[in-house]
């Protein structure tokens, strides 16, 4: 199958879009069984992923989505109706599917074993259809054709081109059900109808058309000199076609669904097998008007836009610099334009880099409704902010954490009905995951009305334990949770904690430049505080001078600046420390850790940073001023250099490293050890 | 009079199994070819009513084949036969001139259907 190598990629995108839908809509169909809409999208994912395996040759595949699709036809046609046991089955299915897209992916192989599940989808489908599949489908899919929107345009094409002898059809069109590359056989009939005239409006449209999307119908508007009959002849001689209805028609017609039905009458038929008259008409469904047109575009090369993109906001800062240097007035005009545009750019590449939560989000309603199941609780799970955007790799990584957080809540949070009962608490517990733009930050947050975090429950856990709790407040004590090795779970589930976790999970949040915060109380419930930034590689800084270095810490860490003068270091074993709002928080001179000469005569400074939830202090030379600056990845070559996030280039073009500050804090605790 | 067809496929195996389809069904098979040189070459020989063109083959494909020999008789009927999967394909023989295509594995019903609307 060589030939299938280049739609590889394509093929498992729209697959996982399609799988990702299906799961999706299967859900709110559980809600309201006898939604339409939903039933169809349903339809048309099913047929879709269908169309493709088959293409590509993956016949296991192909077999399974040609079954499902069969069930909806059934449910389409109110043959079938809903209940949670098919809801389960086709969930079921769903998960098959994607087993054997997984399988796929990795070796190209399907390997699943589906005969059982076909034949459970077969009974539900024969116990449930009375009137049989052929008959079904046939009278399911006679019902007219899905004709395109004409535009305003269109009219006066239209008029000009009626008034110069050409006549309006509409033209609909079905391939056989079991006819292979339906979407080359419309093509075919495409071309031979071009012939003779001209295309006004299709759909689906001559580009999803040639990307082999059909599924077994197509419908026109056309413009030709010809008759209707001419017409007809002329794609006769086309063969695995099912049905060709060639309908004269007018603008305002075809705009107005009723007259399009009055239109209608005058058809023609070519068919094969004879069909039940039906006529060409317009959805009754209102589209969505004028679908967003997208691309799907390789990541890595936004990522080379985004970085060409910083680059010139680098040189453009550097030719700012000059002109003030020189005090070149003729300078200043064009360089503002530029300045503006550059900024325009800059954001522009930022929201190209941005998708909303829901890419994260639309997945977890499936996940929370078979771990209800699994738990036998009663859980609501309530989405909010599901269109906040945030950075592509923010959504890409932030999946796990989230999934971690959310099935904690279920286990660990939700108390059982009974339980929640004798608390007073309604039998169903509600578990809220949201997220909203808060300046240039993003929060997500996750609460759940359950148990809470029992500060002495987890004191008692962390003794038994080894650690040590002496002196911690409750909060201190709640945020034990995110100690590595700690779990309060009585007993491992398989559905959360086996006490590796919660640790990773601040660790991963860490690494994407945010923080994780708890607040719970008992009995009323938990909520984590997801803070993120809102891009990643563009942040706010703090330059300061370590010897003769300058150096960007970011901002994000940093609690507060203070003077610092050497008598404030206090001395504990080989370490120091410093008082800070009445605690005692160790020292750490970057100059040390980092390797540098202290400069003697400076005015020191203090900065506070916050790591997880401990402070240290910072000791650095000289501050130099705040600044918005462009991370730059140091190259594979310094990967081993962990004290540093990266660097920027400076307006005057003078390059700064960044400080992992994360890194330099625990590096100090390293060597202070030795 | 029965259609004179031109059989082209590089593997055997195919061009017997169409030959038994076509003959049985009253069509006349003038000549076959394993590659598109072969076609070409055998098309100006044996000036078929109607050629079976298979896509993928080697030396020259089906597509070039056709392309070439729309060059030399724009009248010809080109009847592609395709495996799944082709259908970009399937669509550049349709801009070349394709008067249909059939896909494999072939179905005799449909082969004969195909085969009749195309010369009628």
């Amino acid at each position: 199958m060589e030939d299938n190598s280049a739609y590889r990629d394509l093929f498992f995108e729209e697959t996982d879009d399609n799988l990702a839908i299906l799961n999706q809509e299967v859900l709110h169909l559980e809600e309201d069984p006898h939604d339409k809409q939903i039933i169809d999208v349903i339809f048309r994912a099913a047929h879709t992923l269908k169309g493709m395996a088959a293409t590509m040759g993956y016949e296991t595949m192909a077999e399974l989505t040609h079954t499902v699709e069969n069930l909806f036809e059934l449910v389409k046609s109110d043959e079938l109706t809903v209940s949670s046991d098919l809801i389960s089955l086709i969930f079921e299915s769903l998960d098959t599917l994607a087993e054997i897209v997984e399988n796929l992916r990795l070796e190209d192989r399907e390997n699943v074993n589906i005969t059982s599940l076909v034949q459970r989808l077969e009974q539900v489908a024969e116990g449930g259809g009375s009137l049989g599949k052929a008959e079904t489908s046939e009278e399911t899919e006679a019902n007219g054709y899905d004709f395109p929107d004409l535009e305003e345009s269109d009219g006066a094409a239209i008029k000009s081109a009626e008034s110069a002898g050409y006549q309006l059809y509409a033209i609909g069109v079905r391939v056989e059900e079991t006819s292979m590359m339906k979407a080359a056989r419309a093509f075919l009939l495409i071309s031979k109808l071009e012939q003779l005239g001209d295309f006004v409006q299709m759909k689906p449209t001559a580009e999803a058309l040639e990307q082999g999307e059909l599924d077994d119908s197509f419908a026109v508007y056309y413009l030709s000199k010809e008759d209707k009959e001419t017409l007809l002849k002329h794609v006769e001689d086309c063969s695995e076609i099912e049905d060709v209805r060639i309908a004269e028609t007018t603008y305002e017609a075809a705009i107005s669904k009723e007259e399009a039905a009055d239109a209608a009458p005058d058809t023609g038929e070519v068919a094969d097998e004879k069909t039940a008259g039906s006529s060409p008409q317009e959805t009754a469904k209102k589209r969505p008007a004028a679908a967003k047109q997208t691309i799907r575009v390789d990541l890595t090369r936004l990522d080379q836009f985004m970085n060409l993109v910083s680059e010139l906001v680098i040189h453009r800062t550097r030719l700012e610099d000059v002109s003030e240097k020189n005090q070149l007035a003729e300078l200043t005009e064009p360089l503002t334009q530029v300045g503006r545009i550059t900024t325009e750019l800059q954001e522009l590449v930022l929201q190209l880099r941005m998708q909303p939560f829901n890419v994260v989000v639309q997945r977890f309603p499936r996940m929370m409704r078979d771990l209800t199941n699994e738990l036998g609780k009663e859980i609501q799970f309530v989405t909010e902010g599901e269109d906040t955007e945030l950075d592509r790799t923010v959504i890409s990584e932030i999946g796990e954490p989230l999934i971690h957080l959310l099935r904690n809540a279920a286990d660990h949070g939700v108390e059982m009905p009974e339980e929640r009962e004798a608390k007073g608490k309604p039998r169903m517990g509600t578990i809220k995951l949201s997220a909203y733009p808060e300046g240039n930050r993003v929060i997500i947050s996750l609460t759940d009305d359950g148990k809470g975090l029992d500060p002495r429950a987890l004191e008692a856990s962390a003794r038994k334990k080894g650690i040590d709790t002496e002196g911690m407040t409750d909060e201190q004590l709640q945020n034990l949770i995110f100690h590595p090795g700690f779990s309060t779970a009585q007993t491992v589930t398989g559905i959360s904690g086996r006490g590796v976790g919660m640790d990773a999970v601040r660790e991963k949040i860490a690494s994407l430049n945010g923080k994780i915060e708890t607040i719970s109380e008992v009995d009323k419930g938990t909520t984590f505080r997801i803070t993120l930034p809102l891009t990643l590689s563009i942040i706010q800084s703090l330059l300061v001078k370590v010897g003769d270095e300058t150096f960007a810490i970011p901002q994000a860490v940093i609690d507060k600046v203070n003077v610092f003068e050497e008598k404030e270091a206090i001395g504990v074993h080989q370490n120091e420390v410093y008082q800070y709002e009445g605690e005692t928080i160790p020292l750490v001179r970057v100059n040390d850790v980092l390797g540098i000469p202290q400069k003697a005569s400076s005015s020191k400074h203090i900065i506070i940073v916050l790591i997880g939830d401990k402070q240290y202090g910072l000791i650095v030379d000289e501050l130099i001023h705040q600044k918005e600056i462009v991370i730059k990845k140091l190259g594979r070559e310094l990967n081993d250099l962990s004290l540093y996030l990266g660097a920027t280039i400076l307006g005057d073009g003078g390059i700064s490293l960044i400080l992992d500050v994360t890194s330099i804090c625990t590096a100090k605790r390293v060597l202070s050890h030795v | 009079m029965s259609k004179r067809v031109l059989i082209v496929d590089d593997a055997a195996f195919m061009r017997i199994k169409l030959k038994d389809i076509l003959e049985k069904n009253g069509y006349e098979v003038a000549g076959e070819a394993q590659n598109g040189n072969e076609a070409v070459e055998k098309y100006k020989e044996v000036e078929p009513d109607i050629v079976t063109m298979d896509i993928t083959m080697p030396e020259k494909d089906g597509v070039e084949a056709l392309k070439e020999i729309k060059a030399m008789d724009s009248s010809a009927v080109v009847l592609m036969c395709s495996a799944m999967g082709q259908q970009t394909m399937v669509m550049d023989a349709i801009r070349a001139g394709a008067i249909d295509f059939i896909v494999k594995p072939f179905d005799t019903e449909r082969v004969i259907k195909a085969l009749d609307k195309a010369i009628s």
